[in-house]
């Protein structure tokens, strides 16, 4: 068994008196999708910020690929990680093939070559956002600007060359990534997440408001509740009703899927 | 298992080839660049033959390249060359690089505050080195000439040609700096906000420099006066010299950081993302844009607008990519001062309008417009 990619140990953020994360401890593996749920203001946010380096935490400690998360420069972080914060603005008119191209810069520095201009249209195909490369960014719905941001995340881990894979452990970071995009592109977007986390042994920690979407396309969710880890597991096992209900505050069921094994989750009020 | 609904449609089609087969945009851009190159030294060929003294094009070639050691033809008077050589000339020369300086330093200070409408002259970076410049001049002749004696008294001549470049740097840099801090937040930053601040530091700026004057002789007045126009008139190949490199080295740093600003375009906490050190960037980006305004602040006084408009010409003629909007926002910045100083001296001919008049004929109503187009939306990030 390798390192985990991250190890998240006794980790505790406080703000004004208040707990943001309470004592968190879990590992985040290679090649899986990790769902991180919870309600507003449960710690989601804050633990990804954590993992993407932003801040370090008040007690515990965080260790990437088993360095300390602090002793990584930011570059070579960025060289495995990527983060898809929950919203991107951009004021010019790059086009959606040179937003992608940005996260290529960890690896090109600004120098984009055959590799890199293949990757970023790949990661565009995966999105579902080929059509996309040469329009403005700024002319873009807010689904197509996901997409195109998806895209950016993809490309800033992705390598077919064999060279910089011997890099080691890579991850990705996404803060609700499916919240503007439509159902059918919730679906794909989501089956290209999981396929570039088996094909390519990326861990991926996703922050997600949609059971469902984490029980179809996830293999653990870390359940949080004002700051601390309820209960993390695989999907099947650890999203109960009980647990579920309780994380949400609200009745959750549990209903048989017509045509698959997995479970489908409703609210349902008493 | 999970479908994915078009990826098989699109993957049958050869797209990425297609994509591959044209010119890139850089390549394209580079072609256009040279466009660019080549009208800048159309006009500037033509904006030498104009003047008082007007003189053929053929005898502008020839008189050029007499300074290279080729033996002046004998039909080009000696008068003609001197009118070129020592006063148009350096004239021209000074008006590109005064927009070339400004506009690179308008098209950095637009990607760091993520707003396309930053102006080193609205935003205040111009008044900041306006006022420390004026400061050296009266404040310097006060201290130094009244202890020292008048002979050595005009602390300006003492420090020589950089003196009033790096007295214009230091203001420039404070009232950037002082900018930043009051008009941005979590990397964004708010328009209101921006100008309001920038109305503040003009303001104060103006205020100090309004006290200069009543402690200015009468020959410092005439001097200072010039700064409120802004002016590339009377320009002296030493002075184009130190701008032209000053703003020839900083654009140079500024391309080359341009992939740090295309990061900084997602947002701050984006650019940490992707590796970079954004504090480091901004505190260079600033700091070399107040040295390209600052010099030629102390120079050619406070030219407006131009830093604004070529930018918006850059960006819109070659994408937003700062490895190409930066040289381009200097090339095209040039191009604009030497025609808008052309047309200030063609316009009323034999007086002359100052070029800081000219730019804010032209600059202000395009800037209202650009406003017009985005009213509605205040916060830019």
């Amino acid at each position: 068994m390798s390192e985990p990619v991250f190890a998240v140990r006794g980790v505790t953020v406080t703000r004004s008196h208040r707990a943001l994360l309470d004592d968190v401890s879990l590992t985040v593996e290679r090649g899986e999708v990790l769902a991180v749920m919870g309600e507003n203001g449960a710690g989601k946010s804050t633990l990804l910020k954590l993992l993407a380096g932003d801040f370090a935490p008040d007690r515990g400690s965080i260790d990437l690929d088993g360095r300390p998360l602090a002793l990584w420069s930011a570059l070579d972080q960025a060289r495995r990680r990527a983060v898809l914060p929950q919203h991107s603005s951009l004021v010019f008119a790059f086009s959606a093939l040179e937003v992608v191209l940005l996260g290529r810069l960890p690896h090109d520095r600004g120098r984009p070559g055959a590799n890199d201009r293949a990757i970023a249209n790949e990661a565009l195909r995966r999105t579902d956002a080929l059509a996309l490369a040469d329009r403005s960014y700024l002319t873009l719905s807010g689904g197509e600007r996901a997409r195109v941001m998806l895209a950016r995340a993809f490309a800033q881990v992705m390598d077919h060359d064999a060279k910089t894979a011997s890099l080691g452990v890579r991850a990705l970071l996404l803060d609700e990534p499916s919240a503007a995009l439509d159902i059918a592109h919730q679906h794909a977007a989501f089956a290209a997440i999981r396929a570039l986390a088996e094909r390519e042994g990326i861990a991926v920690v996703a922050v997600l408001h949609d059971a469902n979407l984490a029980l179809q396309f996830a293999d653990r969710a870390a359940l949080f509740k004002q700051g601390r880890l309820m209960a993390i597991g695989p999907v099947d096992t650890t999203m109960t009703e009980d647990v579920l209900s309780d994380c949400f505050s609200i009745r959750m069921r549990r209903l048989a899927h017509p045509t698959s094994a997995r479970a489908l989750v409703v609210a349902a009020p008493d | 298992m999970p479908i994915e609904p078009r990826e098989s449609v699109l993957s049958a089609q050869p797209v990425v080839t297609v994509h591959e087969s044209r010119p890139t945009r850089m390549e394209r851009s580079v072609v256009m660049l040279a466009g660019v190159v080549v009208a800048l030294v159309a006009v500037a060929l033509f904006a030498s033959t104009v003047g008082a003294v007007p003189i053929g094009f053929g005898h502008v070639i020839a008189i050029a390249w007499s300074v290279f050691g080729a033996p002046l033809p004998a039909d080009v008077s000696a008068q003609d060359a001197t009118v070129l050589l020592s006063i148009r000339m350096p004239r021209i020369g000074l008006g590109m690089a005064a927009g070339a300086g400004l506009s690179a330093a308008g098209a950095v200070l637009q990607a760091i505050f993520r707003n396309p409408l930053a102006d080193p002259m609205l935003i205040g970076v111009s008044s900041g080195a306006a006022l420390a410049v004026t400061a050296v001049i009266v404040i310097g002749d006060v201290f130094v000439g009244s202890s020292m004696g008048s002979t050595i008294g005009d602390l300006p001549q003492m420090l020589g040609p950089f003196a009033l470049p790096l007295a214009g740097f230091g203001g420039g840099l404070a009232a950037t700096w002082l900018l930043y801090r009051v008009a941005t937040r979590d990397g964004g930053t708010s328009l209101s906000t921006m100008l309001l601040a920038g109305i503040a530091i003009n303001a104060l700026a103006f205020a100090g420099i309004g006290f200069m004057t009543t402690v200015a002789s009468n020959e410092q007045l005439r001097n200072i006066t010039f700064w409120s126009f802004g002016s590339v008139g009377g320009a002296r190949w030493q002075t184009v010299g130190v701008v032209a490199i000053a703003v020839f080295a900083t654009t140079a740093l500024l391309t080359r950081m341009a992939p740090a600003l295309n990061a900084m375009a997602l947002g701050e906490l984006e650019a940490r993302h992707l590796g970079f050190a954004t504090e480091r960037v901004k505190s260079l980006v600033i700091g070399l844009a107040a040295l390209a305004s600052g010099f030629v602040v102390a120079v050619c006084g406070v030219i407006g607008f131009v830093a604004l408009v070529a930018p918006h010409i850059a960006r819109s003629l070659f994408g937003a990519d700062n490895r190409v909007v930066i040289p381009a926002s200097a090339l095209i910045g040039a191009l604009l001062l030497v025609l808008a100083d052309l047309f200030g001296r063609m316009v009323a001919a034999p007086a002359e309008l100052p070029i800081g008049i000219v730019t804010a004929l032209i600059g202000a109503p395009f800037f209202l417009w650009l406003l017009m187009r985005r009213r509605g939306s205040d916060t830019v990030a």
